[in-house]
C-alpha cells in the first residue's frame, strides 16, 4: 500500500501462477539474422563469456537425502530452497479446508525451543530470511542467510520444521486475518473472477477450492491440527531440496542432514485424482461495475515431460507469452489500443495441465477484443506460424538463458524445479538443444492440436 | 506479508558500507556531455542490467497535462529514424532481453536485463532513442488509448489504488505530487502529439540522464562503452522545473465509501523532509519507520494487532528519495470499522511505540536494518535500480556507500524528534475508507 507508484509498461499476468521453464547452459550463440545491428553483438568486445556454475547431486551423509547443489561464491550468502509435494491446499482434509495456507503463514510462530518473538528478533538481527508458501499442490519454503550466520539459520529452520509450536496468540491473529481475507479478496474483479474461474474449470475437483479455505473450518483449526499437519505432510519422501551459494559440497550435505534429517520418512497425506476438464460449459458471466471488463479462457495444455512440451512452449510463447511482441498483443494492444495487454500461459500443476489466455478492456472495447482474440487463435490453429516467428522465439529462449542465474535464491529454486519435473542432472547442458531441435512443423502441429475452440470462458464486468 | 513489504522497501531505499572498504563495487563518473554513469560490478553470471534514468517525471508536466511523462515513456517504444516502428522491442526480444520502462513522479527509466554479449546492442538502441525518436500521429493515438486502458486496469479496477490516489491528492493539493502519474481520464484524452514532442525535446538529453551498468562488466570496459555509445550525444540547455512549496502546517481529513470494499482502511500520510532536503532527518526517518514496523515484533504490530486486537495489520513507511518533499505513510486495517475509536487506538499505539523506544530498541532496529544489506549485492538488478533512482533524484550514491555509518550515527534523540514532527507537526492527510458492501 505504501509503495511509490511505479507504472510499468508490461503488465504482469494477474491471474495465473505460471510455471516457467527452468534452466540451461551457456553456449555461445551465433546469430544468423541479416539485421545489421546484430553486428553489434557479433563484434562486441563482451562476447564469449560463459556462466561457470555447475549442478551437482548430493546425497546427505547421515539421512541419505538427495539434493541438487550449485556452488556460487560471488556474494557470501547461502540459499536453500525446498518443496514438499502433495501437501498443498488441494490436499486439505475435509473439515480442515485452509490448513495448508494457514500452516505457511504461521509455521514460524514459535518452536518448542524458541518463542516466535525470539525467532523474529534473531532472524532480523542476523539477516536470516526464512519463508514459507503454499500452492494447490505443495508447501514450499526457503532459507537465505549470510554465510557467517548459516549455522544459526540452519538450527532455526530445523526447529521450525520439526518442533513448531504455532503459538496460540499468533495463531488467533492469523486466523482472523485469513477469515477477513476471504471477504477482502473479492474487492478486486480480477480476484473474484479468478476464484469463479477455478470453480468453472475444476468443478468438483479439489483444485476448485479457494486455497484460503472456508470460514468455519479455519475457525476450528487448532494448534494440534497444525502440528499434526507438520508431522503428516512434511516428510523425506515428498521432499525436494536445492542448495546454492557460498558453501562447499560437504557443508551442503551436512546442512541438509541438520535441517531435514529429523523429518518423518513417509508423508501421510491424502491422495487426489487428476482433474478432468469439462470444456463444454456455457460462458460464465459475472456482472459487476468496474473500470474494465476482464475475461479468461482455459483449455487443455500438456505436461512438462510430454513430447509436446517444447513445441507447445514455443507456440504459446509466440501467441501470448512474448509480452508486447506476442501475436495477441500485437493485435489487440499495439495495433488497436484496446487493452493494456493480454497474455497466454501454460499452467503446469500436478493434476492438470492448462493453457490460459486473459485480458481486460473497458466495456466499449470488450466484444471487439474478444472477437479479435478468437479469430487470431483460430487463424494460428489452422494456418500455423511462420518460419520466422518460430526462429525468433527460439532466439529469445536461448539468448535469455543466462538471466536465470541472477540471484542465489533463484538458482536454488531452479534446482528444486529441476528435480520436481525430473529433468535430469544434465538438464542445464541440454536445455538449449531441446529448444533448438523444435521445428516449425512441431510448433504448428502443437498449435493445431491445442489452440482449440473447445475452451472455457469466464468474464466479469458490464455486458450488453 | 509484512516481511515481503519490508524487503520491497529495503530494495527501494537502502544500501551499504563496510567501515573500511567500500561496501559495493560501485563507481561513478561523468561523460563530457554531462551524462552521469554508475557502474556496479557483479561477476556471478555473464549478464548485465542496463538502465537509463531521466531526471524527469510527472512533476515536470505542465498543468492540465497529467499523464504526459508516462505517455512519452510508452512512445519511446514506437521507433526512431533508424530503428523503425516496433523494431526496438523485436530486437531486444530476439536478443533475450527483459526490456521495460517505468515512470514515477520524479524520474523516468528505461531498462534491459540481458546477456552481457548483447549489452552493446542495447546501449546503441537506448542512445539512439534518446535523440532520434519519431512519433507518428497514428502511433500517438494508439498509445494514448493504451495508457487510458492502463489507468482503468491499475486504478479503477483496484479499490486500494483508488483510495491511495485520493489521499495523495488530498495531501498534496496543488503541489505536483498530488497528480497521479497516469494522469486523469480527461487529461489523458486531451494530450496531443505536440505536447509529447515538446516534452521529449526539452528533457531527453545526456545532461539530464543517468546511465547504470550493473553486472558482469569492469569499470574500464564500462567507461569505454559509455563514451562510445553515449559520448557523442549533444547536451540541451533547459530550465529545471521549480516544484511548488507546500504550506507549513495543515491537516486534511477525507472519508469515502466504496461499494466493492469489504473491509475499512485508514491511511495517514505526512509531508516530511527528503534526503536532498535534510539528510540527517532523512536517516532518522528511515530508522523510525523501520523501528515502527519492520516485523511483527515491532511496537505498532505488538500493540495494535497482538495485544489490543484493534487492527488486522499496520505499517509505517518512509520513502526519502525524492526531488522535493518526501512522505511518511502510516496505514492500518481495523478489525472492525475505521471509526473514532479506531483512531483513538492508533493514537495510543503510536504513543506506546515512541515511549518504548530506548537505546536498546534503537540498536536492535539498526542491526536489523543492516544485517541483510549483503543481499543488495546478489541480484545485479536490485542495486542498479536503487542506485539509479537515487542518482536521478539528486541523492548522491555516496549515500549508498556510507549507508551503514549514516544509520549508525542516528541518535535516539534524532528519532524521537522526527517522530514528534511526523505525528504532531507535519502537514497531514488522514484518509478513511469505509466498507460499502454487505459486511456483517
Amino acid at each position: 500500500m505504501s509503495r511509490r507508484p511505479i507504472y510499468m509498461r508490461n503488465k504482469n499476468n494477474p491471474f495465473v501462477i505460471i510455471v516457467l521453464l527452468i534452466v540451461l547452459v551457456g553456449l555461445v550463440y551465433k546469430y544468423n539474422s541479416s539485421f545489421s545491428l546484430q553486428n553489434l553483438v557479433k563484434n562486441s568486445e563482451l562476447t564469449g563469456r560463459v556462466f561457470s556454475g555447475n549442478v551437482e547431486e548430493i546425497i546427505s551423509p547421515k539421512s541419505q537425502i538427495k539434493a541438487y547443489y550449485m556452488q556460487q561464491n560471488e556474494v557470501p550468502i547461502v540459499a536453500i530452497s525446498f518443496m514438499f509435494a502433495n501437501s498443498g491446499s488441494a490436499y486439505d482434509e475435509t473439515g480442515k479446508k485452509g490448513i495448508a495456507t494457514l500452516f505457511a503463514s504461521t509455521v514460524k510462530d514459535g518452536t518448542f525451543n524458541k518463542s516466535a518473538d525470539v525467532i523474529r528478533d534473531e532472524m532480523g538481527t542476523k539477516g536470516i530470511v526464512i519463508s514459507f508458501d503454499s500452492s494447490k499442490d505443495s508447501i514450499s519454503g526457503s532459507l537465505v542467510a549470510p554465510k557467517e550466520n548459516l549455522t544459526d539459520a540452519v538450527a532455526m529452520l530445523r526447529d521450525i520444521l520439526t518442533k513448531p509450536k504455532f503459538e496460540k496468540k499468533y495463531l488467533e491473529i492469523a486466523k482472523a486475518q485469513v477469515i477477513k481475507s476471504l471477504e477482502v479478496e473479492k474487492e478486486t474483479p480480477a480476484k473474484e473472477l479468478g476464484l469463479a474461474n477455478d470453480r468453472l474449470v475444476f468443478g468438483e475437483h479439489e483444485y476448485s477450492q479457494n486455497p484460503l479455505g472456508s470460514k468455519q473450518d479455519i475457525k476450528n483449526i487448532t494448534q494440534g491440527d497444525l502440528r499434526k499437519f507438520t508431522q503428516n505432510k512434511l516428510a523425506k519422501d515428498n521432499l525436494y531440496v536445492g542448495v546454492a551459494g557460498d558453501l562447499t559440497k560437504d557443508d551442503a550435505g551436512y546442512v541438509i542432514d541438520e535441517i531435514f534429517g529429523g523429518l518423518q520418512n513417509k508423508n501421510n497425506g491424502k491422495k487426489i485424482a487428476d482433474a478432468v476438464l469439462d470444456l463444454e460449459q456455457p460462458v460464465l458471466k459475472i456482472n459487476r461495475e468496474d473500470g474494465q471488463n476482464i475475461v479468461v479462457f482455459t483449455t487443455k495444455g500438456t505436461c512438462r515431460k510430454c513430447e509436446d512440451f517444447y513445441p507447445l512452449y514455443v507456440a504459446n510463447y509466440i501467441f501470448g507469452g512474448a509480452g508486447l511482441n506476442s501475436k495477441l498483443n500485437q493485435k489487440i494492444r499495439e495495433k488497436e489500443g484496446l487493452t493494456y495487454g493480454g497474455y497466454s500461459s501454460m499452467i503446469l500443476t500436478d493434476k492438470a495441465n492448462l493453457l490460459t489466455i486473459g485480458f481486460s478492456t473497458t466495456k466499449d472495447n470488450f466484444e471487439k477484443a474478444v472477437a479479435m482474440f478468437k479469430s487470431e487463435w483460430k487463424n494460428y490453429a489452422q494456418n500455423g506460424f511462420s518460419k520466422e516467428d518460430v526462429e525468433f522465439a527460439k532466439d529469445y529462449l536461448i539468448a535469455s538463458y543466462n538471466l536465470r542465474f541472477a540471484s542465489i535464491l533463484g538458482i536454488a529454486d531452479m534446482l528444486v524445479m529441476q528435480q520436481k519435473f525430473d529433468l535430469g542432472l544434465d538438464f542445464l547442458q541440454k536445455r538449449n538443444s531441446y529448444v533448438k531441435n523444435v521445428t516449425l512443423e512441431d510448433v504448428n502441429k502443437a498449435a493445431n492440436k491445442y489452440f482449440t475452440d473447445k475452451m472455457l470462458q469466464a468474464q466479469i464486468g458490464t455486458f450488453n | 506479508m509484512i516481511k515481503k513489504l519490508f524487503l520491497i522497501m529495503i530494495c527501494l531505499v537502502v544500501s551499504i558500507s563496510d567501515t573500511n572498504a567500500k561496501t559495493f563495487a560501485m563507481e561513478e563518473f561523468f561523460l563530457n556531455n554531462g551524462m552521469q554513469v554508475v557502474v556496479i560490478e557483479n561477476h556471478k553470471a555473464p549478464i548485465v542490467k542496463h538502465m537509463v534514468f531521466y531526471k524527469v517525471g510527472a512533476v515536470d508536466e505542465p498543468r492540465g497535462k497529467g499523464g504526459l511523462a508516462h505517455l512519452l515513456e510508452h512512445l519511446m517504444f514506437r521507433g526512431t529514424k533508424k530503428v523503425k516502428g516496433q523494431e526496438f522491442n523485436r530486437i531486444m526480444e530476439q536478443n533475450g532481453a527483459e526490456s521495460n520502462a517505468f515512470t514515477s513522479q520524479d524520474v523516468t527509466a528505461y531498462h534491459q536485463f540481458l546477456d552481457i554479449s548483447r549489452l552493446e546492442l542495447a546501449m546503441f538502441l537506448e542512445a539512439d532513442r534518446m535523440k532520434n525518436l519519431k512519433i507518428s500521429d497514428s502511433d500517438f493515438e494508439t498509445e494514448r488509448d493504451i495508457v487510458f486502458q492502463e489507468r482503468k486496469q491499475r486504478v479503477d479496477n483496484n479499490p486500494s489504488a483508488k483510495f491511495y490516489e485520493m489521499v495523495r491528492r488530498a495531501l498534496w493539493g496543488n503541489h505536483p505530487y498530488g497528480n497521479p502519474v497516469t494522469g486523469l481520464d480527461d487529461e489523458i484524452k486531451n494530450l496531443s502529439r505536440k505536447d509529447a514532442v515538446e516534452f521529449y525535446e526539452k528533457y531527453y538529453s545526456p545532461n539530464n540522464a543517468v546511465l547504470v551498468l550493473s553486472g558482469d562488466i569492469k569499470v574500464d570496459e564500462a567507461k569505454r562503452l559509455a563514451e562510445k555509445y553515449y559520448g557523442n550525444l549533444k547536451p540541451v540547455e533547459f530550465e529545471r522545473t521549480k516544484i511548488d512549496d507546500l504550506p507549513k502546517n495543515f491537516e486534511i481529513r477525507l472519508k469515502t465509501k466504496m461499494d466493492e470494499v469489504k473491509l475499512g482502511r485508514l491511511i495517514k500520510m505526512m509531508v516530511v523532509p527528503s534526503f536532498i532536503q535534510d539528510k540527517n532527518k532523512a536517516y532518522a526517518l528511515e530508522v523510525l519507520s523501520e523501528y515502527l514496523s519492520q516485523d511483527e515484533n515491532s511496537p505498532l504490530y505488538q500493540k495494535l494487532v497482538a495485544s489490543d486486537k484493534k487492527a488486522l495489520n499496520v505499517s509505517a513507511y518512509y520513502d526519502g528519495i525524492s526531488r522535493s518533499f518526501a512522505s511518511f505513510v502510516f496505514s492500518a486495517v481495523p478489525v472492525d470499522k475505521p471509526d473514532k475509536n479506531f483512531e483513538k487506538a492508533i493514537e495510543k499505539a503510536w504513543k506506546f511505540a515512541i515511549e518504548k523506544l530506548d537505546e536498546k530498541e534503537l540498536e536492535k532496529t539498526k542491526q536489523k536494518m543492516l544485517s541483510d544489506l549483503v543481499y543488495m549485492k546478489d541480484n545485479p538488478s536490485t542495486l542498479a535500480q536503487t542506485a539509479g533512482w537515487m542518482a536521478a533524484s539528486g541523492v548522491g550514491i555516496d549515500e549508498l556507500q556510507n549507508y551503514e555509518n549514516n544509520i549508525k550515527n542516528v541518535s535516539l534523540n534524532d528519532v524521537k524528534n522526527v517522530a514528534d514532527f511526523v505525528w504532531n507537526k507535519a502537514p497531514k492527510a488522514t484518509g478513511v475508507l469505509e466498507a460499502g458492501g454487505d459486511v456483517r
